[in-house]
């Protein structure tokens, strides 16, 4: 064994930042560090199957096409985690033995070798070699057949194809379920895990990776043991159960023969933990030993990672310069490998660089980036497609299920599936990302879920808001203040004018039309009224326009001059135009009753009509949905009561 | 001979009054402002019998010129010329002192009148602003009063029916009952249903 130069760089290097890590920090990550970088290029694994097939590959000079077949399968399953460090020699070794008569190794070495290349970023052989397969039925073997669905899996899922990821996968779990041996599963349910890490569903990658676990553990897969004990770990830190997350941790670091894969991740993910701790110093041990690690063994993807990652715990510790620097590094990383949910990450993290070096062009351009990668994955036509999805491989498994069962059982259990829907919808799941090791690699900085994406819509509703009310002022002042003059201009060349003239009455009435339309155009976007005298005038004065001989309106409120917050003042004026709007035009009421009262913890908007019902899914029931999108911004409670003869009842609490 | 400052940040609007109101014999245009800082500036070395203000104009808006002039219980009337035009607007800019009121596109004889009369008798309203503001005014004292269907809930609740009863009585969700049973209490000024079960009482209600 012969050690480099730059192996014993990184190895000091390595050492250094571990010595760094004064406090909890067991001397056996040192020894595991230590061991894999001294050995790992000879050393392939200690399952001792492998083992002693990985000797014989070695000793042998010409190896026959058995021994070269078993190979490439133990390899292709990787139950033993170091197996994977030693995927390009082995592949290596194997390549010059090749020959067309054997097409099941070619077959074998060509998706191994297809995975390891998407490894480093490139999918395109992925799909080629599944074209070239997919149609030959010489390859013959259910597990051949779920490897090649599987790897597609993670190719679309990296991509950020969530649906076609998920739907691979689901093939694969029916062909799982067709074996006797079910360990199979126990890769699939991390594989969908990783599905709902990228929709942000925490709980489900939780409850997938804790079943997927069980089964590998009794199954002695270590792989998948490693990979799903991350995922829990990760799904218990973004749902900030520190507890929780630190004791899987633990379980995971707790496996012995990780491959650096793991390792590096396990650093990352600690990284992670610490930062939600609010540990930053610790968080940078971890970090910058995850960096090692990746730079280590040519892991681009972990490296974009740690340089993001470390970029921004510079910028919590207060060095910018530097994590400018680490920032850029990390992002040209990250584009070059171009995996969606890095990029994500990567943008979002820089957008609040810059945001807090007050740099707002920047931040905003970057967050923009983010904007459009998230809005194109965690869509909600994603989420409920994929939602969908379950449901229907759920039903197709239930009935398969159903027709081995006698009809009285049948009733019986059709009334405990409907009663465990949820615990079913668990136990599928397939496929196998883990296996690949892309996506099942922690994404600890998802963690912005649902309250950034809560004030996401916040900040565009604002900006929104800003725009709107400086459109409307502009409108208002500028161009209906020049047309009011001109108005007057003409009245007074009128009054001079010899004879009437039916043209200058035309223009004058033209240009009478053109400054309401401009009022109302600038009332509509914004009302001057809301801005400078809060809802209760505002209201009030969206009353006064009406004809009175169409609707007799009336309203009432406890709230007076009172403001409110402008977020709730603008969005509860909207929801009573739009009940207006609803009212007017399509319930034909002769009454309305708007009240808007503050109750000790809550406020409460009743918008009552004696009008025609609103049926939900026609046109008005339109501005019905707008409402209900409104108020549940507000985070309030809306409720519609109608009946015939009575009209309709809109009752609104939001918080205050 | 009556001097008038004219206060506005469009400067198209400003020069457009100004030559309108220089077809006047009567009126001296004494100077013009393009904000309300500038108006507050030429109103330190000068007292002009009327100025007309813009509300609606940046830094120092129309509002803040109305509150300094009253504060120094200045002696210039001040006639609001806007294109805002809704009771609460009329009903604010009173209370910060204005002396009179007139939308932008108002007629040449009208801001004549106004600007007249502002300087006479110390006030103008535009007659369909007043019914404006009084309507609304009448609409204010309508308040308090419960609905017909408030009506209806507070008959049930004296008959002694639960929220639950209520709800189903009258085809309407729990959350709705007991939201106007709230606001019932509210607006008569109630602790609890036992107190309004005495206030329909004595009104004769049940």
């Amino acid at each position: 064994m012969t050690i480099s130069q730059k192996d014993l760089s990184s190895f000091m290097s390595l050492i250094i930042a571990v010595c760094k890590l004064h406090l909890g920090f067991r001397l056996y990550h040192l020894a595991i560090i230590a061991l894999l970088v001294l050995s790992v290029p000879t050393i392939y694994a200690q399952d001792s199957t492998y083992k002693s097939l990985m000797e014989s590959l070695d000793t042998e000079s010409s190896p026959s096409d058995d021994l070269l077949t078993s190979v490439l399968e133990e390899t292709i399953i990787s139950k033993s985690l170091n197996a994977r460090d030693s995927l390009p020699m082995i592949l290596d070794k194997v390549k010059p033995f090749l020959k067309d008569s054997n097409k099941r190794m070619q077959f074998l070495y060509d998706v191994i070798n297809s995975r390891e290349v998407a490894m480093q970023g490139n999918f395109d052989l992925v799909f080629e070699v599944y074209n070239a397969y997919q149609q030959d039925k010489s390859i013959g073997k259910t597990d051949d057949l779920m490897h090649l669905h599987t790897t597609m899996g993670a190719c679309d899922a990296r991509k950020g194809n969530l649906v076609k990821a998920l739907e691979w996968y689901q093939k694969v779990l029916e062909l799982c379920e067709t074996k006797t041996d079910k360990s199979c599963l126990a890769m699939g349910y991390t594989s969908v895990a990783t599905i709902h890490f990228a929709l942000k569903n925490y709980e489900k990658v939780k409850d997938y990776s804790i079943k997927s676990y069980n089964i590998a553990d009794s199954t002695g897969n270590t792989l998948v043991k490693t990979r799903a004990s991350t995922n829990t770990a990760v799904a218990f830190l973004e749902l900030k159960e520190y507890k929780e997350a630190e004791k899987w941790f633990l379980k995971n670091l707790s496996i012995k023969d990780q491959d650096t894969l793991s390792i590096f991740t396990n650093y990352n993910n600690m990284g992670g933990l610490y930062e939600e701790l609010l540990d930053y110093d610790k968080e940078f041990s971890y970090l910058e030993i995850a960096l090692i690690i990746s730079k280590r063994w040519r892991n681009e993807q972990g490296q974009a990672r740690a340089y993001i990652n470390l970029a921004r715990n510079h910028n919590k510790n207060g060095s910018n310069r530097e994590a400018e620097k680490l920032y850029a590094i990390g992002l040209k990383k990250t584009e070059a490998i171009g995996t969606f949910d890095v990029l994500r990450d990567a943008y979002l993290s820089m957008s609040q660089f810059y945001e807090s070096t007050e740099n707002p062009t920047d931040a905003l351009e970057y967050f923009k980036k983010y904007h459009d990668i998230n809005d194109s994955i965690a869509s909600e036509n994603q989420r409920k497609a994929v939602e969908q999805l379950e449901i229907k491989y759920e039903t197709q498994q239930k009935e398969s299920e159903l027709l081995k069962l006698s009809k009285q059982k049948q009733e019986d259990e059709l009334v405990i599936a409907r009663q465990n829907r949820r615990v079913r919808q668990l136990s599928f799941g397939l496929g196998a990302i883990a296996l690949f090791g892309i996506l099942g690699f922690v994404l600890f900085r998802q963690r912005l879920q649902n309250k950034k994406q809560q004030e996401l819509i916040l900040a565009i509703s604002e900006t929104q808001s800003e725009e709107r009310k400086r459109i409307a002022q502009d409108l208002h002042d500028s161009i209906g203040g020049s047309l009011a003059l001109t108005k007057s201009k003409f009245e007074v060349a009128k009054k001079n004018l010899k004879a009437p003239s039916i043209e200058m009455d035309s223009a004058l009435e033209t240009l009478e039309q053109t400054t309401q339309q401009v009022r109302q155009i600038s009332h509509n976007l914004m009302p001057g009224e809301l801005v400078r005298f809060g809802l209760v005038a505002a209201i009030n004065t969206l009353l006064e326009n009406l004809n009175e001989e169409e609707i007799n309106a009336q309203f009432h409120s406890n709230q007076g001059e009172e403001r409110l917050e402008p977020l709730k003042e603008i969005q509860l004026y909207r929801i009573v135009q739009e009940a207006l709007q609803n009212v007017l035009k399509h319930a034909r009421a002769n009454n309305l009753f708007i009240q808007l009262n503050k109750h000790q913890e809550h406020l409460t908007l009743m918008i009552e009509d004696d009008g025609k019902v609103i049926v939900q899914d026609s046109e008005e029931g339109m501005g019905l949905k707008n409402i209900k999108q409104r108020v549940q911004l507000l985070k309030g409670i809306f409720t519609i009561d109608s009946a015939p003869e009575r009209g309709t009842i809109l009752n609104i609490q939001i918080p205050v | 001979m009556i001097s008038v400052l004219i206060a506005d940040d469009h400067q198209l609007f400003r020069q457009g009054i100004a030559a309108m109101l220089g077809d006047f014999d009567q009126l001296e245009i004494v100077g013009q402002a393009a904000n309300g800082q500038e108006a507050l500036d030429i109103l330190e070395n000068t007292t002009p019998d009327v100025l007309l203000l813009d509300i609606e104009m940046p830094e120092v808006d129309g509002f803040t010129v109305l509150k300094t002039l009253k504060k120094k219980k200045s002696p210039t009337k001040v006639l609001v010329l806007t294109m805002h035009h809704s009771s609460a607007f009329v009903q604010n800019i009173v209370s910060a002192g204005a002396d009179g009121y007139l939308k932008k596109d108002s007629d040449q004889n009208i801001l004549l009148t106004a600007i007249e009369q502002v300087n006479a008798s110390g006030s103008y309203f535009p007659p369909e602003t007043t019914q404006m503001v009084l309507q609304s005014l009448r609409e204010k004292n309508k308040q308090g009063v419960v609905t017909p269907r408030e009506k209806e809930v507070i008959l049930l609740i004296v008959e002694g029916l639960t929220t639950k009863e209520i709800a189903e009585r009258l085809f309407l969700s729990k959350h709705t009952v007991e939201s106007h049973r709230q606001n019932i209490l509210l607006k008569l000024e109630l602790k609890n249903s036992a107190e309004l079960v005495k206030y329909a009482l004595k009104k004769g209600w049940a």
